[in-house]
């Protein structure tokens, strides 16, 4: 068990997390506030909780181990984030807002079914976020489970019952609002460990000067700008990071959220700014644990993924339990925007695919309903998966880029864009994803160059919604309802 | 215009996999930062036709992206596997201009200008009440 300040702020994360996202309940009026957050808030909590859903617990842990085993190579996937946010506002931040002003948007299946007015692309897009949520939140079970297991003492099931249940439940009860307005939160706590874990970073090591000169002369590549990976793999991720934000339904879910038009104006620059802000914490507790290691006051590490934790051992102890609550806020505010996506696909998109819809005012209920049930298949799936999670733990974000992003960046913005090319383009991911699982994992074999397999996905994908688009017609140019033709016009 | 930047956009889409595929990356970086570009003149573009500062912003982020990165291939292979004679701040002069400058600078043209354009060409006022009148909704429904 950790320090008895450590335990004190994780408990007070914890009920303070808890009681915000049971508030939002008061938010609640229609089954869009519940799926969708249908504009319920204003610029600031909705920027910083979409900052705070794309910073998964990924960068905490993930992104300073990769910084520790390969130096720089990994940071081109952080430093893309200072134009992400841009592109997502640019590309289809707009749109998407003056679509929900006159339909009650609330998943990202409503959009593409406005815009491509087919069953077959609105199931098809419900099945891949499904599947994807599953997924994502698989993974995520054990290192939450571990974390909270390590800080309070309690045995890794009683942990992940802890943080999934209060994510759980809060979910179920405010459902996509919980989310934002617990996310919100949770990104303050993000901003100010970032902050503070840069100054003492620096503080410790001397400065950049210190850091760097140490790191570079025991292993110069750790801090030259490419690192020990390779130039298609450093620079496949800055392209996919920088565009695929776009695709991520956590975050394109933001835009209908926003309660006024005028609210779109600051939002980049704050999301944007704030990973800015945390990408330091992803590059300097990478470096900084080098430095410990290098200059001889730590020995090295048995795993990469270690680097994060070893630095917070030789951190003030007030501030690794901001930092401890900054890494379960990353953990819990990715996996509530998760499950709220995951419920209105089931609740909503699904059975409108098919032809069929649950009556409005049951849709809440069902949501609190299929939350649970979700949230404890994801648990169980997590827990005992095994393999199988390592497997599909690999369908994250290249995979909800290369499914949705021409969907939403081409759909919006080209009024040729056909359902045809739409269908086929979600299909080619889906099914290109999963061969590339099969070819890596199972099969243990890996793409020339370091080139990573969800690149090519997300450009075969793209490529496949812009030639079938050329060739085929359906809901397209005059078959465009008028709302969808003048919010493309806009 | 709008159809023939689609186009660009496929066309340099199709370019970066076939250089991808054979490793060719510095030609792959420069056709990533055409048509990262080209994505951003996409969405800042308005109708069909209406460019606005759209043609600039591009322009503006395709320079910041060819100097950084031509900048950070030199320094990388002027001190390739050594300690660089020189240092920036402690730092590689190679990943100085990987961060912060091409990390700051592109945050200009893509991020930033979000927010400097959105009153004047993004969303004006004007714009929304059209966007409003087309779609049969009044503007006081807005406000309630």
């Amino acid at each position: 068990m950790s320090s008895p300040v450590i335990v004190g702020v994780v408990i007070a994360y914890f009920v303070l997390t808890f009681g915000i996202g049971v508030y939002a309940v008061k938010r609640i009026k229609t089954a869009e506030h519940y799926f969708g957050a249908h504009k319920l808030f204003g610029v600031i909590v909705t920027s910083i909780a979409a900052f705070a859903a794309i910073m998964s617990g990924f960068g905490f842990v993930g992104g300073p181990g990769l910084v520790y085993k390969l130096g720089a190579t990994s940071l081109w996937i952080t430093f893309a984030q200072s134009v992400a946010f841009g592109f997502s506002w640019w590309i289809i931040g707009k749109r998407i807002r003056l679509i929900a002003e006159t339909r009650p948007i609330a998943t990202l299946p409503d959009i593409a079914d406005a815009r491509f007015k087919s069953n077959a692309v609105r199931g098809l897009l419900a099945i891949s976020l499904v599947l994807g949520v599953i997924a994502y939140l698989g993974t995520q079970v054990m290192a939450g489970g571990y974390v909270v297991s390590g800080l309070l003492g309690v045995n890794l099931e009683t942990a992940i019952i802890i943080v999934f249940g209060i994510t759980m439940i809060y979910t179920a009860i405010a459902g996509m609002a919980a989310s934002i307005l617990t996310d919100f939160f949770q990104g303050l706590i993000m901003l100010i460990a970032a902050v503070g874990v840069l100054i003492i970073a620096l503080v410790m090591t001397g400065g950049t000067e210190g850091l760097f000169t140490t790191i570079g002369q025991k292993d110069p590549i750790l801090i030259d700008p490419l690192g020990k990976g390779t130039w298609m793999l450093a620079l496949m991720w800055y392209f996919v990071f920088a565009i695929g934000n776009l695709g991520q339904p956590h975050l394109a879910t933001k835009f209908y959220a926003l309660k006024n038009y005028k609210d779109l104006k600051w939002g980049a620059v704050i999301s944007g700014g704030s990973y800015m802000l945390s990408s330091l914490l992803w590059t300097f507790v990478g470096y900084a644990a080098l430095w410990l290691v290098v200059s001889g006051k730590i020995p090295a590490l048995a795993k990469p993924d270690q680097a994060a934790i070893a630095f917070l051992a030789n951190i003030p102890v007030w501030m690794a339990a901001i930092v401890y609550a900054g890494l379960l806020a990353a953990i819990m505010s990715t996996s509530s925007g998760f499950i709220a996506i995951g419920t209105a696909a089931i609740v909503r998109d699904l059975p409108k695919a098919v032809g069929k819809e649950i009556e409005h005012i049951k849709q809440v209920w069902w949501g609190r309903i299929v939350t649970i049930i979700l949230t404890i298949f994801a648990l169980l799936f997590g827990y005992y998966g095994g393999y199988l999670v390592a497997i599909l733990g690999a369908l994250g974000w290249g995979y909800f880029a290369s499914a949705t992003l021409p969907l939403l960046a081409i759909g919006l913005n080209w009024k040729r864009a056909t359902r045809e090319a739409a269908v086929t383009s979600l299909s080619l991911a889906l099914i290109l994803n999963i061969i590339f699982l099969i070819y890596e994992k199972v099969l243990g074999m890996k793409l020339p160059y370091g080139i990573p397999s969800y690149g090519i996905s997300l450009i075969i994908a793209l490529l496949a919604m812009i030639v079938v688009s050329l060739f085929t017609k359906g809901a397209a140019e005059e078959e465009l309802d008028a709302d969808i033709r003048a919010a493309m016009e806009v | 215009m709008r159809d023939n930047l689609i186009l660009a956009i496929g066309i340099t889409l199709f370019l970066m996999l076939v250089t991808a595929l054979t490793n060719l990356w510095q030609v792959f970086a420069y056709l990533m930062a055409i048509n990262l570009s080209l994505w951003l003149v996409l969405g800042a573009m308005k109708g069909e036709n209406e460019m606005g500062p759209a043609i600039w912003l591009g322009v503006i982020a395709l320079v910041i992206w060819v100097c950084c990165l031509s900048a950070i291939f030199y320094y990388w292979g002027v001190f390739k596997g050594e300690f660089p004679s020189y240092t920036i701040g402690g730092m590689h002069p190679g990943f100085f201009v990987l961060f912060p400058v091409m990390w700051l600078l592109s945050f200009i043209p893509v991020t930033l200008s979000y927010a400097l354009l959105f009153d004047k060409w993004i969303l004006t006022e004007e714009s929304w009440r059209e966007y409003l009148k087309k779609v049969g909704k009044s503007p006081e429904v807005e406000h309630e």
